[in-house]
């Protein structure tokens, strides 16, 4: 018994090294005083964020980003919230393939979604621009935002709404006053998984941006030039942070609202429903 | 103003192949508590669901107060429920659950809060205006349900099986309460449950269902002492049934060959009966008694075995003349009889019920 939970031990200790070690290196090089990667350190410097700080380009590409992580995760969220209420609440006919049409991003490579949006844009005659890389976005985003709320809906008792209802309330009303309240930690780890996704993708933003780039992209082109590499890790050991932030966060809002009567954790009907999607 | 509070006129509602209420008529009298009795899928819950407008009936109407109701949406609707689960809102507390059909009532704060604090003393429920509904139990869940309908006044309450989730002491104390509650408050109460002792306990009249249609309407006395089928007979309380044969009959009486008891001339039932005929006799079990002599008695029994319940005890019983088996139950301020004893089984005619079918 001993012997087999030492093993599981060492293995989780690997699992967890491989996982993030690598990741640790960024900000471990971000403070040295060297453009190479390799070790023995040479010494400490913050000029690598002292530079970052100056870089307007990494400014404006930072800001484009945000820009189009916030734009996706609304508008996403929204489709999602409308989605989700539809597979839950209404009884139609076609619904599982519907379903699986919407959820059919989740398994086609992003590069062929990249390169399809692209020659349809360029058909189309639309001009690629930070737009085009946030509706891109949203196709890709959709998908997980109905997954996060469709168990959010599912794991809230229908009977509400009727009592809504029964007490007066129109469809509008009954929405506003029970199903948003009941769903809002749904609605807000979708707002912030879509927000993350979009933030970070980068084949559909390399291939639809035009000459704004998202952060990603910009990061990309940094990379030819060694010079530059530190800066790149700088930044990335800052997002490293803030995304920690962001899921700690997340992640207090989903405990703080576990409890009130939801028959399921989110987050285990949220997978299981995962799953149960892609199966079909 | 018509005796007649609620009617539902020859209503059928099918959800795909299933028939969930089959030509279902139905008169509700105004202040009435009624209740509908069935076996879980016998319709009953989708009939209170018809007459709160969640579902719309495929055929037929229902009228509140002599108003159409078909087409009604429920927030339209002069009903309120009480929901199986109780439906409270997770995110408010007692408070605002219980004010929140107010929205539309064009009262102020102040006058809110009276209502709430009226309803909340109506339910017992003063000093819990703060809790989230995990922080109350189920009887208190319950009540805040109650109240939250209550205080939109409504004309008819419909409640489905709010007391299925309590436990027993509960659930008899708050079937005490409910009638209280009721004869107080005076709304038409339409209260669904599948438990017979709770429909015959609470109701001035009830509705006994099966397969999506009603089988007997009258008061609880009627329908236990005057079951007109053999579902209804066998659904509420324990009875005895044997088959007899009508050796003859005339507009008044009947003569029937019945097993065990032999030749009995009963009253003709509604339904006239003709010689020849099987008809089903019905009994129950604490209108016969078991003596030790046969001074008032004429079957001799044997005792099979007995089942204990505290104030009463229930003895299966087998005729010496036949094997055909009996179920008789007996205070137990009298004796108890052993299995095996050989005793008399003593019964009287106006307390044989012949079954309508």
């Amino acid at each position: 018994m001993q012997k087999t939970s030492r093993s599981l031990l060492i293995y989780a200790l690997l699992y967890l090294g491989f996982l993030y070690v690598p990741v640790l290196f960024l900000p471990l090089f971000s403070f040295n005083n060297s453009i190479y990667f390799s070790f023995p350190l040479s010494g400490f410097t913050l000029e690598w964020y002292q530079q970052m700080f100056r870089n307007e380009a990494m400014h404006q590409s930072l800001f484009n980003s945000i820009r189009v992580g916030a734009f996706v995760s609304l508008v996403s969220t929204i489709l999602g919230i409308c989605g989700a209420k539809a597979v839950t609440r209404y009884r139609m006919r076609g619904k599982k393939s519907v379903l699986a049409i919407i959820m059919l991003p989740l398994v086609i490579p992003e590069i062929i979604v990249a390169v399809a949006l692209l020659i349809f844009i360029l058909q189309a005659g639309g001009k690629l621009s930070l737009l085009s890389v946030a509706l891109g976005h949203v196709l890709l985003c959709v998908p997980f935002s109905m997954v996060v709320l469709i168990s959010r809906f599912e794991s809230f008792d229908q009977s509400m709404e009727e009592a809504s209802a029964d007490l007066g309330e129109n469809a509008w009303w009954t929405f506003w006053r029970v199903t948003f309240p009941v769903v809002l930690p749904g609605i807000v780890a979708s707002l912030l998984l879509c927000f993350t996704i979009s933030f970070d993708e980068f084949i559909v933003a390399y291939f639809l941006s035009g000459t704004d780039p998202t952060l990603p992209v910009y990061m990309w082109n940094q990379l030819r030039f060694p010079k530059l590499l530190p800066g790149v890790l700088a930044l990335g050991a800052c997002i490293l942070l803030v995304s920690f932030i962001v899921i700690a966060f997340a992640e207090w809002i989903r405990q703080k609202n576990n409890g009130l009567g939801l028959r399921r954790s989110q987050s285990s009907s949220g997978s299981e429903n995962q799953s149960g999607l892609l199966d079909r | 103003m018509t005796a007649d509070h609620i009617k539902i006129l020859e209503v059928s509602k099918r959800f795909g192949e299933v028939v969930a209420v089959n030509d279902v008529s139905l008169r509700i009298k105004r202040g009435e508590f009624f209740s509908l009795l069935g076996p879980s899928g016998c319709g009953k819950t989708t009939l209170l669901r018809l007459l709160a407008g969640f579902e719309m009936p495929d055929q037929g109407e229902i009228l509140i107060d002599g108003v159409e109701m078909n087409g009604v949406p429920p927030h339209q609707r002069p009903t309120n429920m009480v929901f199986q689960n109780y439906a409270i809102f997770p995110h408010l507390d007692v408070r605002a659950n219980v004010a929140y059909g107010l929205r539309k009532s064009g009262l102020s704060k102040v006058q809110v809060a009276i209502r709430v604090r009226e309803v909340l003393e109506l339910v017992k429920l003063v000093g819990y205006e703060s809790r989230k509904s995990n922080e109350l139990s189920g009887g208190q869940r319950q009540r805040v349900a109650l109240a939250r309908a209550l205080i939109m006044r409504p004309k008819v309450l419909l409640l489905d099986e709010p007391l299925g989730a309590l436990d027993k002491k509960l659930r008899e104390e708050m079937q005490i309460e409910l009638r209280t509650l009721q004869e107080q408050v005076g709304i038409t109460f339409v209260f669904v449950t599948h438990d017979q002792e709770e429909a015959l306990t609470m109701s001035d009249r009830m509705a006994v269902m099966a397969d999506g249609v009603i089988q007997q309407v009258g008061t609880p006395r009627e329908i236990y002492e005057q079951p007109v089928s053999r579902t209804v007979a066998t659904f509420i309380g324990n009875i005895n049934l044997l088959d007899g044969f009508v050796l003859s009959s005339n507009s008044e009486t009947l003569q029937v060959d019945l097993p065990i008891f032999g030749e009995i001339r009963i009253r003709q039932p509604k339904s006239e009966r003709i010689k020849g005929e099987t008809v089903t006799c019905a009994m129950r079990p604490e209108n016969l008694a078991i003596e030790n002599s046969p001074t008032n008695a004429n079957i001799p029994i044997t005792v099979v075995r007995s089942s204990y319940f505290g104030e009463s005890t229930y003895y299966v019983v087998r005729a010496e003349s036949s094997s055909i088996e009996l179920t008789v139950s007996m205070q137990n301020s009298a004796t108890l009889y052993q299995s095996g004893s050989h005793l008399w089984l003593s019964w009287q005619i106006s307390d044989i019920v012949i079954l309508d079918e």
